[in-house]
């Protein structure tokens, strides 16, 4: 085999190991701690609406598309209790400080925050979303 | 009463002078005292997207709208969370700052005649700010109400600019106080969507609840036995700068 090719084959697998290394990392710490803040409603819940939790970790920014488009362009609203929205999730999940205010999900330490600055995907939604539950 | 052809005469002026300066050569027209302007919406069923079928608008009275109130941008406000209804936008101008409603004052300098009138959005059947938008962020919904797409607007404000009613704003700032279920952000183009959000549930929009004269009514345009189709028939009604063909669903009576 030609020296330049071992060489190539030779980083392919370090990068591969190194990159398993990191996902695995990941995993480990996704099933380690929990997101869920004690004070928020969803630490009152057996499961989020969507049961699946590592399904959820994986994919709820493909249902926030869905849902966003559905909502805003074909009117398509849900309320309630679960309601299934990005509203609904912040109502949900938000935490309250030591005065009982809701701390924005987006703060430092915080349910949508702390893993995106983990795989540093930057948090969009909250340029425009409201980042609190609504309380009046 | 006579049948006068009325005929919008300052189509040289800019739009921006427009609202301010329109002179409209049309016969006043009361409508018949007693007959409140309110319809409640029909609501759509719970899960179901918004149709054709319907096509939602506001008949605006000119007559009733009170000289001083300005009720419905207040409920604007509130409901949607600018101006005073938010505590954003502290370190934009005036002129900077989002204005989804305004109160217009007019005056005919021929006649002297005044009156004022709120006017927001007209959610255009052919919008001009949907042709010049290049990503598909200013969008019409099935049932005729306009809304930008903040997730692809890219604040480029050809639609504030194609606009002619001036009906858009743009936030300059960063936000944090917005209602939950009106976002609103820096870099975005916003304006009037008609409360889609108390619509979708079958409500009216907060300006026509707020309105204590009964100037503003909204409906179906569609459907032709709907109050506001009923009263469109029978009582004349302007579109503001018609000569544009642009097919409003606002439509005003007694200009
Ligand atoms: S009034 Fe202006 S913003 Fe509204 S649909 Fe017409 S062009 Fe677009
Ligand atoms: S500002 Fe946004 S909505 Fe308006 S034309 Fe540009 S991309 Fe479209």
């Amino acid at each position: 085999m030609n020296i330049r090719l071992r060489k190539l084959l030779a980083r392919f697998l370090l990068f591969s190991v190194l990159s398993g290394l990191g996902l695995m990392s990941m995993n480990l710490v996704y099933a380690g701690a929990s997101e869920v803040l004690s004070g928020s409603r969803a630490a009152s819940l057996d499961s989020c609406v969507i049961p699946d939790t590592d399904d959820m970790r994986r994919n709820h920014m493909e249902l926030l598309f869905h849902k966003r488009d559905q909502t805003m362009r074909q009117g398509i609203r849900t309320y309630g209790d679960n309601e299934v929205s990005l509203n609904g999730c912040i109502a949900c999940h938000a935490a309250k400080d030591d005065q009982g205010q809701y701390i924005p999900v987006n703060e430092e330490g915080q349910f949508c925050q702390t893993c995106h600055v983990r795989v540093a995907a930057k948090l969009d939604c909250f340029d425009c979303h409201r980042t609190t539950p609504e309380t009046n | 009463m006579s049948q006068v052809k009325v005929e919008f005469h300052q189509a040289d002026l800019s739009k921006r002078k427009l609202l301010k300066a329109a002179s409209l050569g049309g016969a006043a027209l009361a409508v018949a005292p007693g007959i409140k302007l309110f319809q409640a919406a029909h609501a759509k069923p719970d899960g179901q997207p918004v149709t054709d079928k319907n096509r939602w608008g506001l008949l605006i009275d000119v007559n009733r709208c009170a000289d001083g109130c300005n009720d419905c941008v207040d409920a604007c406000q509130t409901e949607n969370g600018w101006g005073s209804g938010s505590t954003d936008e502290q370190n934009s101008r005036d002129d900077q700052k989002a204005q989804w409603i305004r109160k217009v004052s007019v005056k005919d300098p021929q006649t002297r005649r005044e009156f004022n009138m709120p006017v927001m959005c007209q959610h255009c059947e052919n919008p001009p700010c949907q042709d010049v938008c290049p990503t598909g962020a200013s969008f019409q919904r099935e049932d005729g109400i306009s809304m930008v797409d903040r997730h692809i607007c890219i604040g480029c404000r050809y639609c504030m600019m194609a606009c002619p009613y001036k009906a858009r704003s743009f936030v300059h700032e960063a936000l944090s106080d917005q209602r939950a279920h009106q976002p609103r952000g820096k870099g975005c183009v916003e304006s009037c969507t008609l409360c889609a959000h108390r619509v979708d549930k079958g409500k009216i929009p907060a300006c026509v609840e707020s309105c204590q004269h009964g100037a503003m009514l909204f409906g179906d345009l569609n459907d032709p036995q709907s109050p506001i189709s009923t009263k469109l028939a029978s009582i004349p009604s302007r579109q503001l700068r018609e000569d544009l063909k642009l097919n409003t669903g606002v439509r005003y009576t007694g200009i």
